[in-house]
């Protein structure tokens, strides 16, 4: 009996191979394909991001998340090393006043979004909300504002920045 | 309408980003060309036009079918080229990678010629850029023989200067090109080709046909053209598709701003064509199909809206699937009651007269009355970001690229390529027998196996 039930199991397999190994093919290149983009997580919420420890140098994916009930609008400014805090920037103390990477359209809650952009090593970023509420006061007044200093990293450390995330406070 | 019950719909991907947004550096891009290597379909390349800050172009490439993109080296520019565009990729059957470009010059800046150059380690670099073509080709188009086992002759078409197509050849990848022979009818007016290459030497190539009678700039598309190479190499006939074109509202044609050719994808036993026309009250996209031993089959209306519903469809990419599955992509505005915003959405068929439901790849509209990132001067133009869509077929999976305005701000531009796949289930390269005698042997088995328990003593 116990036979018949192992020849059963393999004719269920060798069926199951049937389907799934006609449809495979072997590439036969020398050249390695080219490598993912990093990828960096950044979840909005009601008045903070939550992003990656280590944001990398290089071509970098960044996939966005409005968690909060309110909107929020991400934008990424390249600053100077100038000693200027980011929020002297943003509110164009410094001359001339940032200009955003990136400037995301408004994220609705639960809404996404992506975009990529090229960081330079060692380059410093902010990444902010600048969306004004009801009440006359922005994101970034409440909290949204966080800077970052991109690194080239060991492999480890890039996949290990995907588990390790960070909650910003205030540089308001 | 054609029903589409039996057609499933797609699975579609997130949306990625395939150049980076520099809104500080007003980046625009645009205008995507895309190619996936026969010998291997997870890598695939993409090429782009640069509409500012500074004019030039860019290749992206992907390891995972689309899915990510990241950025490669260009070609060095040949000696007395000071930026490049309208560029074109393609692969030959042993995974070689062609690039074809125009380059330009100078304040006016004026057109330095067309050159084509390879790349046999996956666009890591890129032998010596050859000049194929002179200033005056506009709207070069490149094929490549896809034979297995590489080294395929590579095809080129453009629009001449005396308004004709051309077509030509090289057999040693750009070194040498062969005497052009004309695509096109001196008589006719025409527009810029599209241009697919057959194994074993056949080439196709596709036009508007524009109407003799017009004069300037102004002449629309009337007619849809396909040439066909004979055994001596040129161009022995030329078959009207379809003599009934409307042309969507205020295309140009010719003249600075060329129009979009039509899409043409070919397979061993299809050809086909899919093109905007408004011939049903407001522009829709169309598609034709002829195989080895028929006819062109009657025009099919791809978009599943409300025939006149006054939404466009505009600007499709086509590509048709080693499994034969026809891939559609194109420009959709059906969202937006102000005819402005547009998404871009896919369909596949495989027999040319049924289609899969519409289903959209962006999750993010965009505003289409932008080019180059600025408010377009034709706002009511078709097509007015960029010149179509790019779409790669795989066996399970298809590719689409478009020009996207997502990022732009009224106070700050931005225009990106973005792209997304459609995947579809039991669509793969698998024999015909495969799924009926598997699904056959794991019926059997289950049911030996439900014999074997029922019949099992029960032990005491």
């Amino acid at each position: 009996m116990r036979q018949r039930a192992v020849w059963l199991l393999a004719v269920v397999a060798a069926g199951i191979l049937s389907t799934s190994c006609a449809s495979t093919q072997e590439p036969v290149r020398a050249s390695p394909l080219p490598p993912r983009p990093a990828s960096v997580r950044v979840t909005m919420a009601d008045f903070y991001f939550v992003y990656p420890n280590r944001v990398p140098a290089g071509r970098v994916v960044f996939d966005v998340t409005n968690a909060g009930e309110v909107p929020h609008r991400l934008s990424l400014f390249r600053l100077p090393d100038d000693g200027i805090s980011a929020a002297d920037h943003l509110r164009t103390t410094a001359e001339p006043p940032a200009v955003p990477l990136q400037n995301m359209t408004i994220l609705q809650p639960e809404d996404e979004g992506t975009f990529a952009v090229d960081l330079v090593p060692n380059g410093r970023y902010v990444m902010a909300s600048l969306l004004v509420g009801p009440d006359g006061v922005n994101d970034a007044e409440r909290g949204m504002i966080v800077e970052f200093r991109t690194r080239s990293q060991p492999w480890a450390w890039l996949l290990l920045a995907d588990l390790l995330v960070s909650r910003n406070s205030s540089m308001a | 309408m054609p029903p589409t019950s039996a057609l499933g719909r797609p699975k579609v991907s997130r949306e990625a980003p395939v150049t980076p947004t520099d809104v500080a550096a007003q980046r625009m891009s645009g205008s995507p060309a895309v190619a996936a290597d026969p010998t291997e379909d997870r890598f695939v390349a993409l090429a782009h036009g640069v509409d500012g800050p500074e004019r030039g172009c860019g290749l992206q490439v992907s390891g995972d079918s689309g899915a990510s993109w990241v950025a490669a080296a260009m070609p060095q520019l040949p000696e007395g080229v000071e930026w490049c565009s309208s560029l074109d990729v393609a692969f030959d059957g042993g995974g070689r990678l062609y690039l074809l470009f125009t380059g330009f010059a100078g304040p006016d800046p004026s057109p330095t010629g067309v050159y084509l150059s390879a790349s046999d380690d996956r666009a890591r670099t890129f032998a010596t850029s050859h000049r194929v073509l002179g200033p005056s080709s506009r709207g070069a188009r490149l094929a490549v023989d896809p034979s297995p086992g590489g080294a395929g002759t590579v095809h080129l078409a453009w629009l001449a200067d005396s308004g004709v197509v051309m077509a030509a050849q090289s057999g040693d990848g750009g070194r040498s090109v062969s005497e052009p022979v004309e695509a096109s009818d001196p008589g006719e007016r025409v527009g810029p080709p599209a241009l697919t290459a057959q194994a074993g030497g056949g080439v196709k190539v596709a036009y508007f046909d524009l109407g003799s009678e017009d004069a300037g700039p102004q002449a629309r598309p009337r007619s849809l053209v396909v040439a066909v190479t004979d055994r001596t190499g040129s161009f022995g006939s030329r078959e009207v598709v379809d003599a009934a074109v409307v042309a969507p509202p205020q295309d140009r044609a010719v003249s600075g701003d060329l129009a979009a050719p039509p899409a043409m994808a070919a397979s061993a036993d299809r050809t086909c064509l899919a093109w905007t026309d408004s011939r049903f009250g407001d522009p829709d996209v169309l598609l034709r199909c002829r195989s080895l031993s028929g006819g062109w089959e009657p025009a099919r209306r791809v978009n599943d809206d409300r025939r006149g519903s006054g939404y466009w469809q505009y600007r499709p990419g086509l590509a048709i699937a080693d499994t034969g599955r026809i891939d559609v992509a194109f420009f959709d505005r059906r969202e937006n009651v102000r005819n402005s915003l547009t998404g871009v959405s896919y369909s596949y068929s495989y027999d040319a007269l049924r289609f899969s439901p519409n289903v959209f790849l962006n999750r993010q509209p965009f505003d289409a009355t932008l080019r180059g990132g600025r408010p377009s001067t034709q706002a009511e133009t078709p097509g007015d970001t960029g010149p179509g869509l790019a779409v790669a077929a795989g066996d399970t999976a298809s590719l689409a690229a478009w020009t996207d305005t997502r990022n732009h701000t009224p106070e700050l531009v931005a225009q990106d390529v973005y792209s997304a796949q459609a995947t579809l289930l039991f669509a793969s390269r698998r024999p015909p027998w495969a799924a009926p005698a598997g699904a056959a042997t794991v019926a059997l088995g289950a049911a030996g196996l439900w014999l074997f328990r029922r019949r099992a003593p029960v032990e005491p």
